[in-house]
């Protein structure tokens, strides 16, 4: 069986566009020989992505402390520096973390977390839905392209391991999930990915038994196809339905099964609790590669706040919750890379409600066993007039699909084929994976 | 199937897919009697009476029919700290209220309502012009927005529609412009300069203290999503410079502050910005006497353009017809659009009897939204709501609940956005606890079982799909029923309607077709 047969095979379970068409102009290019991947008999290696929704304020998060600027343009808003009173932590001579984001520090410490700064898109466009749509789709300004990036490494790579224990027949249906009831755009396309639903949905047996004949059994005895015609067959609809059988009893084989459960507490709230089941589907190593999660409340126009407020609260539940989840990973965390991220910054003056506006330049936060921590990377070229984008907000100085490409060559052992990010040439981010 | 003409009855089923959210049998034949085009043009007109169980039910939300000023009158009572906990508590319960009515409304004039094609362009602009009542006082002004920018204006026109959006309340807080104000003058620079000169006696700081405050005021949130999704779509013939120009001549639209006027629309001249502006490669002189016609004049730039004619009718045939419309039929859609001056009424009709809106392709070719999946199952099993809270619960693990879409764009109804695996398995269990009678406070009609009644078994099955899918229902579908049927009668069970019944109906709700629309 050639790749291209799994590809159209992986097709046929597609989240695509239309219900009347599938998109495979992403595929063409794709060449068999430049997409295997060999792991022997490592683990293979997990990717963890988290969207900050609404364009995250890169500037307090990553706080420029050594720019003396930053504190002039951001009168009520600016996290003090270093060892003052809600002071930024310092990270070097120029940089601190949010002082919310405590909680990471051990893992900047040990060399496991790389933020970089000025990370963003080519694209100037300062709407939210476009920015998340081209980033996602990692295509900046190509409205033609459809499936996410991510989609677009699960549909073009497979796994060339050998099979381990029982798995031989069985086609690894849980490659990729998203922790939350819809995908997030990257996670969309050609490769069926389960959006995990509710515990209330998830362990429902009746509702699952009841679907069974429809949805799930009907394969086992090949009764399906014998009395679909083209016509009336439920056609990409009835895939995702069938999808959804699959995938979500195999995440609950998974996350019910007590030797996967870990020893770690966490912090509590719905982000610690999708973290800790996503920790579970990593120990388990069972073939699984990508987890995606969104979070919401990032497009602070008016009262963002400082080292306290709105965002630091938001800053603390992600801090709090990354770091249970990657103490929880265990020797896991070796091959688990995470990544936070978000459409773009914000502007570098504060703004009269005590926000800041829809901005360009941001930055990405990158963990993980692999990474070339301990550093802040990207380059900053400073906060007066001249040297921002538009005169308002950072210059991208990074462009992300160096980090998504960095991160799939060197953490996820795939080479992109030519124009997986359609119309870029790959550059390396130094320094970023070891 | 395959013939692309449809008989009367798959005509008017494809049509009611689209133009109700969701065929009742009753709805069903009275369409295929009288023909789709007849049946639209007395809708249009309003003529259908009020249904008497919705006015039943209407009448129970105390907040329904009320002004911004008497929401905040009856239920935003002020909560000083000599209060009791307990009336504090009541207090801030009480503030709740009208968005969880609000909510109860819609649903229940979606799933009673008579005027089913007004139910449908609600929908629809709901969504065009979304507000989310978890922002800022949201909550309290989407009551009269629902009613009186959206309900009643969705047989009126656009610009009409655009205009009263712009000005209430609700949208101005939720998309910021009540706080957008014109930049400082340079008089009022100057003079934060020399004060903070007099107090640093630092020239740069000073400069830099200028600099700051002329940054100060001017919100561009309304502005962008006025021009990337009210009117003329993304990036669509306007440039960032558009987008700061617009938010300028919008400066000064804020709310009334004023507690002895109604709460609605204030314009503020000091808060707006002086000069010309250019805009959309024209420019609007300044208006020193009556700077409030800046606004108007660019809104009524903007209907007129050609993008917006060209973006909503797109959209609406994306909404009404397919994910991908006919390039051509929006064409056509949208010359109706300008040549009517955007009378939404006519852009409807324009669409309902467009040659293309009957092609094959597009034929069953929508997935439904949750909102439109749970409607329609709710009408399709004639459900008497005495409670909706678990109706908005089921919709919240579906992702759409109502008013509360995350971003402005509101919610998609594109089948890209909605068809996810996982996704799927909320919906089944919706059917499932619908039928089971396990959705507090909803019960499905026991008519539906009527017709069973005197047949014999092995008919149920074609009994009830040609009820809830009239249209025919794919292989895989009418396999699970014929199994879990068969199964039923192997074990020996007697045959009662009541015990077996709901769990047919289940998966026929459940199933791929029952998605489609």
């Amino acid at each position: 069986m050639t790749h291209h047969s799994i590809s159209r095979r992986r097709l046929l379970q597609t989240t695509g566009v239309s219900l009347a068409s599938l998109p495979l102009a992403s595929l063409n290019s794709a060449s068999a020989a430049c997409l295997g991947r060999s792991h022997e008999d490592k683990p293979l290696p997990a990717l963890v992505t988290i969207f900050l929704r609404g364009g995250a304020d890169a500037m307090n998060i990553v706080v420029p402390y050594g720019t003396k600027r930053y504190y002039d343009i951001r009168p009520t808003l600016a996290i003090p520096p270093p060892d003052s009173e809600g002071g930024a932590l310092k990270l070097d001579k120029k940089f601190g973390l949010h002082p919310a984001l405590a909680d990471l520090m051990p893992f900047w410490e040990a060399e496991q977390l790389a933020p970089i700064v000025c990370v963003g898109s080519p694209h100037s466009t300062r709407s939210h839905f476009d920015a998340q749509d081209f980033m996602e789709r990692a295509a900046p300004g190509l409205r033609t392209v459809h499936d996410g990036w991510l989609n677009r490494y699960l549909a073009l790579s497979h796994d060339t391991r050998k099979p381990r224990r029982g798995e031989a027949e069985k086609a690894n249906i849980l490659r990729a999930m998203a922790m939350q009831g819809l995908l997030p755009r990257a996670l969309r396309g050609p490769h069926a990915v389960l959006a995990v639903p509710s515990r209330r949905v998830l362990n429902d047996d009746a509702t699952l038994a009841m679907f069974g004949p429809l949805y799930g059994n009907m394969a086992d005895d090949g009764m399906g196809a014998a009395v679909s015609t083209a016509e009336t067959k439920g056609g990409i609809v009835y895939e995702t339905g069938r999808n959804t059988m699959a995938t979500m009893k195999r995440f609950r084989a998974i996350v019910d099964d007590s030797k996967n459960s870990g020893k770690v507490r966490y912090p509590g709230g719905s982000l610690s609790d999708k973290l800790k089941d996503v920790a579970r589907v990593v120990r388990a190593d069972e073939g699984f590669e990508i987890a995606a999660l969104d979070i919401g409340g990032w497009d602070t126009h008016s009262n963002q706040g400082g080292s306290e407020g709105n965002m630091a609260n938001r800053l603390a539940s992600l801090g709090g919750s990354l770091a249970a989840f990657m103490t929880d990973l265990g020797p896991h965390l070796e091959n688990t890379t995470v990544m936070v991220m978000s459409e773009f910054g914000r502007t570098c003056r504060e703004n009269g409600n005590y926000g800041t506006d829809h901005g360009h330049g941001g930055m990405m936060l990158v963990m993980g066993g692999g990474v070339e921590g301990g550093k802040v990377l990207g380059k900053w070229n400073g906060l007066d007039d001249d040297d921002l984008y538009q005169a308002r907000d950072l210059n991208v100085t990074t462009d992300f699909r160096d980090v998504f490409y960095e991160v799939l060559r060197k953490h996820m052992n795939f080479d992109t084929p030519r124009d997986f990010f359609p119309g870029y040439k790959p550059d390396k981010i130094k320094g970023l994976m070891s | 199937m395959s013939s692309p003409f449809l008989d009367d009855r798959r005509r008017a089923h494809h049509f009611l897919n689209r133009f109700s959210l969701g065929p009742t049998p009753a709805l069903l034949n009275e369409v295929t009697e009288i023909g789709p085009e007849k049946w639209l043009g007395k809708q249009l007109e309003g003529r259908a009476l009020p249904d008497r169980r919705l006015t039943r039910k209407l009448v129970k939300l105390g907040s329904y029919a009320l002004t911004n000023r008497e929401v905040m009158d009856e239920y935003v009572l002020p909560t000083p700290d000599n209060l009791s906990q307990e009336e504090r508590r009541r207090r801030q319960q009480l503030r709740n209220v009208p968005a969880r009515e609000l909510r109860d409304t819609v649903l229940l004039q979606a799933v009673y309502g008579e005027d089913q094609v007004k139910e449908v362009a609600c929908d629809f602009f709901r969504n065009h012009f979304a507000v989310a009542t978890d922002v800022g006082r949201v909550r309290y002004y989407a009551t009269e927005y629902e009613r009186e920018v959206i309900r009643n204006r969705v047989f009126g026109s656009f610009g009409d529609m655009l205009s009263a959006s712009a000005k209430h309340p609700a949208m101005l807080d939720y998309l910021d412009n009540a706080v957008s104000r014109r930049p400082p003058t340079k008089a009022e620079l100057k003079q934060v300069e020399l004060r903070v000169r007099q107090q640093t006696r630092s020239k740069e700081q000073a400069e830099q203290a200028s600099d700051i405050a002329a940054q100060r005021g001017l919100n561009e949130n309304y502005a962008r999503e006025l021009l990337e999704l009210h009117t003329l779509g993304v990036d669509n013939y306007y440039t960032q410079a558009d987008v700061e120009s617009v938010a300028r001549i919008l400066t000064g639209w804020t709310i009334e502050n004023d507690s002895a006027k109604p709460l609605g629309f204030r314009f503020s001249d000091n808060m707006h910005a002086s000069g010309n502006k250019k805009v959309l490669r024209k420019t609007i002189k300044e208006n020193s006497k009556q700077p409030l016609m800046e606004g108007e004049e660019l809104l009524d730039i903007l209907v007129k353009h050609k993008g917006t004619s060209e973006f909503i009718a797109w959209k609406l045939c994306r909404h009404l017809v397919n994910d991908s419309p006919d390039e051509k039929m929006v064409a056509r859609v949208a010359g109706v659009f300008r040549k009517s001056k955007g009378d939404l009424r006519k852009v409807y009709l324009a669409i309902a009897t467009d040659e293309e809106f009957y092609a094959p392709r597009n034929i069953r070719a929508k997935f439904k939204r949750p909102f439109e999946f749970v409607v329609s199952a709710l009408r399709a099993t004639d459900a008497e709501i005495d409670d909706c809270s678990r109706i908005h619960a089921a919709l919240g693990a579906m992702n759409e609940q109502l008013y509360l879409c995350k971003d402005p764009t509101g919610y998609y109804d594109q089948a890209e956005a909605w068809l996810d695996p996982g996704a799927f398995a909320v919906r089944w269990k919706f059917s499932r606890d619908l039928l089971q009678g396990k959705i507090d406070g909803v019960r499905v009609s026991p008519a539906i079982y009527d017709e069973l009644k005197d047949s014999e078994p092995t008919t149920w099955n074609g009994l009830l799909l040609e009820r809830f899918l009239p249209s025919g229902a794919a292989g895989e579908t009418r396999s699970a029923l014929g199994k879990t049927l068969r199964e039923y009668i192997e074990l020996g069970y007697n045959s009662h309607v009541e015990d077996l019944a709901p769990a047919l109906i289940s998966i026929i709700l459940g199933s791929p077709d029952f998605q489609k629309q």
